[in-house]
């Protein structure tokens, strides 16, 4: 600022000397983010693949958790149609899983906060806020317990650690070693997903097959609606010729046989779009866990080369949360 | 782990699966029987989801083997559809082996 101007600031004004004071450990801070990852335009680009990274993650196991949700109340119409018996016992043991999963959807909207954060450290409050959101970030790892695995202690042991080091890194400004922390954190986070992702693919699969069977009894049990899946196929006999169809009883059961094979053609496709989502989330975190260490390491970040792409994962997990 | 979980999980969507066909063709006991053994399975699987294997341990090994067969000959023997008490035989035996791995997965 040039002197001229220091000059002529009122004198007695503490607030603004304040403001003025704020305005410029954060930009140091910024400017020390910066530094740290080479550029600016660095620095936002880990920040936001981190986001999205982390937002896909959170839809990845909100969904899983819907998964388990829903297989509760499967579980209920089951006992209701089929007669089998569901206790209050493994209601518990199913809804244990659930809130574990949970858990994990907890943390990863955690990571979106902090990447979020970190895209304002230039604010007054900046600092403060992205060790919060690193703090809270620990505090969920801290709960989690491994699903189905035997992993390395320092794995799961690992996580919550890696995110109390970024939040006080970040809060004594030391940006660089807060963003090596980060890539720890990602890189076990990683590994957990890899190691739990028999499990995710069990519950998935499990839950396919839960709701297949009923579909299965529903259609052969002539408890389906004639205007869905039965009417669907006719209609496209028939509007090229403007009719519509009128099915009876009798056509329905002879059409049941080419639903029952629609479901299973169906649960086919639920179970493989499932590991195709996993399998992208795994390489999205690997990946994103590469581009923090490089960012810390001040290796410049590779221009031109695209993040893996999160649709599949985006994509599977609206199919599984829509109502 | 995964051979042991996929074992379990086999063996109960195997039963589940065919629970709405099997039943049609079996008297009130065995459809009760049916009942109580996939309910087991369901249970077993169940148990195991969130807690933690040792592929290590020559017991799961030693299990997960066997429930891997019987789920083999399970799927042949409701595929078929043939002779109901033999299947039901079949699938009791199947469930101890689900139900002792399990236990074995609990109690580590």
């Amino acid at each position: 600022m040039p002197e001229t101007l220091l000059h002529i600031r009122p004198l007695g004004s503490r607030a603004a000397h304040a403001r003025s004071a704020i305005r410029a450990a954060s930009l140091l801070i910024w400017l020390a983010f910066a530094v740290a990852c080479n550029s600016t335009s660095d620095a936002k680009a880990v920040a936001t693949q981190l986001a999205a990274t982390a937002t896909a993650l959170s839809n990845y196991y909100t969904a899983l958790h819907t998964e388990i949700v829903n297989t509760d109340q499967l579980n209920d119409l089951e006992q209701g149609v089929i007669g089998l018996p569901y206790d209050a016992q493994l209601r518990a043991s199913i809804m244990d899983t659930a809130a574990e999963i949970q858990k994990r959807a907890d943390m990863a909207n955690d990571i979106s906060t902090l990447a979020a954060s970190l895209t304002q450290l230039t604010t007054s409050t900046g600092a403060k806020d992205a060790s919060t959101a690193a703090g809270n970030l620990a505090s969920s790892a801290a709960s989690i317990k491994p699903l189905a695995q035997m992993l390395s202690p320092s794995v799961t042991a690992g996580l919550a650690p890696a995110a109390q080091e970024i939040a006080t890194a970040i809060l004594n400004h030391k940006v660089r070693e807060a963003t090596q922390h980060i890539a720890t954190f990602l890189e076990n986070f990683q590994k957990l997903f890899a190691a739990e992702a028999p499990a995710c693919k069990t519950i998935n699969d499990q839950y396919v097959g839960i709701s297949s069977t009923l579909s299965v009894w529903f259609v052969t049990n002539g408890q389906t609606d004639p205007a869905g899946y039965s009417s669907a196929l006719a209609k496209m006999a028939l509007t090229p010729y403007g009719l519509t169809a009128k099915i009876d009883a009798g056509t329905q059961a002879r059409i049941a046989a080419t639903e029952q094979m629609f479901i299973g053609e169906k649960s086919g496709d639920l179970i493989a779009a499932h590991t195709a989502a996993g399998k992208a989330m795994e390489d999205a975190l690997g990946d994103i866990a590469a581009r923090a260490a490089d960012v810390a390491a001040a290796k410049p970040l590779p221009g031109g080369i695209a993040p893996p792409s999160l649709t599949t994962v985006n994509n599977w997990a609206a199919t599984i949360n829509a109502k | 782990m995964q051979d042991a979980l996929a074992a379990l999980e086999q063996n109960y969507m195997t039963l589940n699966q065919q629970l709405a066909m099997l039943g049609l063709n079996c008297t009130p006991d065995q459809k009760t029987a049916l009942m109580n053994q996939v309910v087991a399975a369901r249970s077993a699987y169940w148990s195991c989801v969130n807690k933690a294997f040792h592929d290590d341990d020559p017991q799961v090994v030693s299990l997960t083997s066997q429930l891997n067969a019987a789920n083999q000959q399970l799927s042949n023997a409701v595929q078929q559809m043939g002779d109901i008490a033999g299947t039901l035989t079949q699938i009791t035996q199947a469930v101890t082996l689900a139900s002792s791995l399990a236990a074995l997965v609990i109690s580590a």
